[in-house]
């Protein structure tokens, strides 16, 4: 995973056709001042620039007025990186969930701009479940027993569930083998990496409950396997948020904004906002900025043993 | 349109080499054919093979992954793998089933179809079998492995291959299949026409000669000398062909060869004129055809028997040969290119080419009557013979073989009748005397029906005493427009046409009347003589008839006599006899006819109890002039006496020759210095003027 640490700077079609060049362009320098360059962290990188292209290419061609003549794409393996290309100035915009936002707002002073909808929706939440039989009906019903979050990098998955159970006080201990013996007054938790892994592991026993979101778990019980149930969820969070780095132009970024809120009112904004991801539209946080990310600023403190209370 | 395709197939199959062809060409195709075919399956089924091999392979393996991330309920990576194995381009889809049924991975990016409960018999099937399962539709190639660990049921993997390239390795095969076939079958069918022609030359050769045979021609031979069949068949034919040139030489031999001479016959003559006319009409040259035909050789014939008849044929053949290869001396043309041929009998023809002038004809006609002086040596009898010889000139005697054929025999006809052994040339006159012939004949019909033909009676007188001892009845035709017509005319024609028997018969009949009536009128013991021809002789009733006549006619059989001529007895001398012996029983008198124009003897004759010879007029005429007659006469009339027989001369005319017989003893005498012939009403009144004149004195003054 190490290894695979390196900085690729991807220019996009656009720029392609300006530059002449045949294949992606990589570079370690910092972009000239007439290029944003749009941030996403994947482990697969040819698909990430594939997503991202067509909103860099939109965008692009309506940043002429901020100065702005090509909008590339910058994907990085980890959200480290990203920080430290955020921090260097390589990096102007980055879209990703809620809580790597917040982490690298706490890093390097990366600013929300906007919320991203996806799938229709502009926020979301996680389920905790467990079979109906198994009588765990909160929180309580898991001491001594094992949770299974999905990814160690999933917000919904992981830090949301997770910071909800610190924030509710309990101990968790993660498992590394399968005979890790869990005290009563705990709760040992493991990663199943998969929702699909989290649902039969639950329902096979394997462990006491889990973590998914309730659209999965809904996607599960239409199918007839109703043994599983959801006996807690979490705060409701944005799916995914844009921000920028803090240094970068105010002009530029009010015109960023007035390019990404306008998106969902022309065809061409519709069609790229569908190819991203069946992306719905980007909007303002309804509650600003600040009373968004309070409780998930608070989440990450307890997460990374920053306790504020 | 089968008529037609037929004809097509015919002319197709035309020929042993041809047939053998297409034969060779169909048993190809269809070898060929059915090569590329068996070819085309056995390598789609080793394709189709491989690709279930595969399938198998690929789903056992997946299965195998399958089993270690079931149990540990890995799922997302099981998923990994088998969308890895999806992205695979042969792959139309790969998923995973739990032992439930339930979907729990797809290769398809997408949760929708997540959890669903897949109703899928070839899994159960896989499941039930414990082994993987495989079906292939229109689709692709499905197959279901069951995952298992140890004995617990984890679930199925199931994946479908596409057959595209399946589909196309077999199309792939058959295109080269296809191709090398038809490569392969070009080839054969390029190799096939002269490989049949060399197996079939030789039937070839064979068919030619064959052909050529059929048409005659037998010279050649087949220089096959395979060993095989056809090596065989050749020497077979090559000693069949012999065989048919020797039957055909034969044949030939037969059929334009006269066997008894040798010489070319009626058939090859034909040809030969045809091809000398046309010869000489290109040439602007004359031919002359000479029509031959021996005297008197029926007299031979009957008198030696026809082996010396042949012989004499074969001796005369030969001399005309000669004649003939030796005419070139007198002018005519190369005498082996001339013709001698035998028409039948005894009539022989001569073409003769490249004739300057008729003389150069009657140069070659001339050498034969010349050539004849020679006698005939006919097994120990040597006899002289003579020919008529008639001739037709081309162009000016007609311009066709038939034409110029008759023609030579009416000429020929003509020498005959100019007294025999002499050569005539056709003229105009001789085919209107010709056609004067064919208008007598129906004319002598018809004189048979009118009662045109007539008796009249020629006195026969005691030579000593100058009695009338009876009359000789004589055939005359009172013809309404020509008036009478002598016998000479007409009897050789009623005998050619034997209108002579009934004519015979009717002559009997009339002169037995005529004697009845005679002995009624006060004329006892007046004999009627009657000449006989050979034609009555030969009727078998010929005896029954003439006790009929003299029956019906009432006539004392004595005062009847017959006349034969010796020829006649000598033509077939035992019926003859037994024929005569009859007639005499009946007590009717017989008298030999025109006695030293034969070939018999008076002692043969003697077997035949005759009671009178009758001395030709011949004989009689130069009596006076011919030493050598008085001598022959002299000898018959005492051989005669001798043998107890009346002599009777014929034809006595003169005084002298009355003298010389009376003198000689001969008996009887009748001719015109007693009486011509005369009608029946006149005989009596000729008798009364005798008696008046004493005729008896006359006589004996003029034979004085």
């Amino acid at each position: 995973m190490g290894s695979s640490r390196r900085q690729i700077l991807l220019a996009g079609s656009a720029a392609f056709a300006t530059l002449g060049i045949a294949g992606p362009a990589v570079s370690a320098r910092a972009p000239a001042r007439d290029t944003l360059v749009i941030g996403s962290v994947s482990r697969s990188i040819k698909e990430e620039v594939e997503t991202f292209q067509p909103l860099a290419d939109y965008m692009g061609t309506r940043l002429r007025g901020a100065g702005i003549r090509e909008v590339e794409v910058a994907v990085t393996t980890t959200a480290g990186e990203m920080a430290r290309r955020i921090a260097a100035g390589e990096v102007d915009l980055y879209i990703d969930s809620p809580f790597v936002i917040a982490r690298i707002n706490r890093q390097v002073g990366l600013q929300p701009l906007l919320r991203r909808w996806k799938k229709g929706a502009p926020e979301y939440h996680s389920v905790f479940v467990s079979r109906e039989d198994s009588g765990i009906t909160s929180f309580d019903g898991l001491l001594g027993k094992v949770i299974a979050f999905d990814d160690p990098q999933s917000s919904s998955g992981h830090l949301l569930p997770k910071a909800m159970l610190l924030e509710r006080g309990y101990h968790l201990i993660e498992l590394r083998g399968e005979r890790d013996f869990v005290p009563p007054d705990a709760i040992g938790y493991v990663f199943s990496m998969d929702d699909v892994n989290t649902m039969f592991w639950i329902a096979r026993g394997k462990v006491a409950a889990g973590v998914t979101s309730p659209e999965f778990l809904e996607l599960y019980r239409k199918k007839g396997n109703d043994e599983l149930i959801a006996f807690a969820r979490s705060i409701d969070i944005p799916r995914h948020v844009v921000a920028h780095r803090p240094d970068l132009d105010p002009a530029v970024v009010r015109e960023v904004e007035r390019v990404l809120l306008g998106m969902e009112h022309d065809g061409a904004g519709r069609r790229t906002l569908q190819a991203f991801q069946k992306t719905t539209r980007f909007d303002r946080f309804p509650g600003g900025v600040d009373a968004t990310f309070a409780p998930i600023f608070a989440m990450l403190d307890r997460l990374e043993g920053r306790m504020t209370n | 349109m089968r008529d037609r395709l037929g004809a097509i197939w015919s002319r197709l199959t035309y020929g042993l080499a041809r047939k053998l062809s297409v034969f060779m060409g169909v048993l190809l195709t269809v070898f060929t054919a059915t090569l590329a075919s068996v070819n085309i399956l056995a390598e789609q089924d080793v394709i189709e093979d491989r690709l279930k091999r595969r399938a198998r392979s690929d789903a056992a393996m997946l299965a195998d992954f399958a089993s270690n991330y079931l149990v540990d309920l890995r799922i997302d990576e099981l998923r990994l793998i088998v969308q890895d194995v999806q992205r695979r381009e042969d792959i139309l889809y790969a998923y995973v089933l739990d032992a439930d049924d339930r979907l729990i991975v797809d290769g398809e990016i997408g949760d929708d179809n997540l959890f669903d409960l897949v109703d899928d018999p070839l899994s159960r099937e896989a499941r039930a079998r414990g082994r993987g399962t495989l079906m292939i539709d229109g689709e692709g190639l499905h197959v279901a492995e069951p995952v298992m660990m140890s004995f617990e049921e984890l679930g199925s993997v199931r994946l479908g291959m596409s057959t595209d390239q399946m589909h196309k390795d077999a199309a792939a095969v058959r295109n080269r299949n296809l191709i090398l076939g038809l490569v392969f079958l070009a080839l054969s069918l390029a190799l096939n026409q002269p490989l049949v022609r060399r197996i079939t030359r030789p039937l070839g050769q064979l068919t030619a000669s064959t052909q050529a045979a059929s048409k005659g021609q037998f010279g050649q031979r087949i220089e096959i000398h395979t060993n095989d069949e056809i090596g065989t068949l050749a020497t077979a034919f090559n000693r069949m062909l012999d065989q048919l040139r020797h039957h055909t030489a034969q044949i030939r031999k037969l059929a334009f060869f006269d066997a008894v001479t040798n010489l070319p016959n009626r058939v090859f003559l034909k040809e030969a004129l045809a091809r000398a006319l046309a010869d000489s009409r290109r040439r602007g040259n004359r031919a002359a055809v000479l029509f031959l035909d021996l005297d008197r050789f029926k007299l031979i014939n009957d008198t030696f028997g026809h082996e010396a008849g042949d012989r004499l044929l074969k001796g005369f053949a030969e001399r005309l040969s000669a004649c003939v290869r030796a005419s070139d001396a007198v002018g005519v043309g190369d005498g082996r290119s001339n013709t001698v041929a035998r028409l039948g009998g005894d009539e022989f023809t001569i073409v003769l080419r490249d004739v300057e002038a008729p003389d150069d004809a009657a140069a070659v006609a001339l050498r034969i009557l010349d050539m004849l002086r020679q006698p005939f040596d006919l097994g120990g009898q040597s006899v002289v013979v003579g020919t008529s010889i008639g001739i037709a000139l081309f162009p000016d005697d007609g311009d066709d073989p038939d034409a110029l054929l008759k023609n030579a025999d009416t000429a020929m006809y003509d020498a005959k009748e100019k007294g025999r052994n002499n050569l005539q040339f056709y003229s105009q006159r001789l085919s209107v005397r010709n056609l004067h012939r064919v208008t007598l004949e129906r004319e002598l019909r018809q004189a048979l029906e009118r009662d045109e033909l007539v008796l009249h009676y020629q006195p026969q007188l005691d030579l000593r005493t100058f009695e009338v001892t009876g009359f000789e009845a004589l055939l005359r035709w009172c013809h309404p427009e020509r008036g009478l017509i002598t016998p000479e005319l007409f009897i050789p024609l009623a005998e050619e046409t034997r209108l002579i028997v009934p004519i015979g018969v009717r002559v009997m009949r009339a002169a037995c009347l005529q004697a009845r009536e005679w002995g009624r009128a006060g004329l006892a013991r007046r004999r009627v003589s009657v000449n006989l021809s050979m034609a009555q002789m030969q009727q078998d009733d010929f005896v029954a008839i003439i006790t009929d006549i003299l029956d019906e006619t009432g006539l004392a059989p004595e005062l009847l006599e017959l006349e034969v001529t010796e020829t006649m007895v000598m033509a077939d001398p035992g019926k003859v006899s037994a024929m005569l012996a009859a007639l005499r029983a009946l007590g009717v008198g017989l008298a030999i006819d025109d006695f030293g124009t034969g070939y018999s003897s008076l002692a043969y004759l003697k077997r035949f109890a005759m009671d009178r010879l009758k001395i030709d007029r011949s004989f009689i005429s130069d009596i006076a002039n011919d030493a050598d007659d008085e001598a022959i006469v002299t000898a018959i009339i005492a051989m005669a006496h001798n043998l107890k027989v009346e002599v009777v001369a014929e034809g006595v005319e003169t005084g002298e020759q009355l003298a010389f017989l009376r003198a000689h003893g001969c008996d009887l005498g009748q001719g015109y210095l007693f009486s011509k012939p005369l009608p029946p009403e006149a005989v009596l009144p000729w008798l009364a003027r005798q008696r008046a004149r004493a005729p008896r004195e006359d006589l004996a003054r003029v034979a004085g």
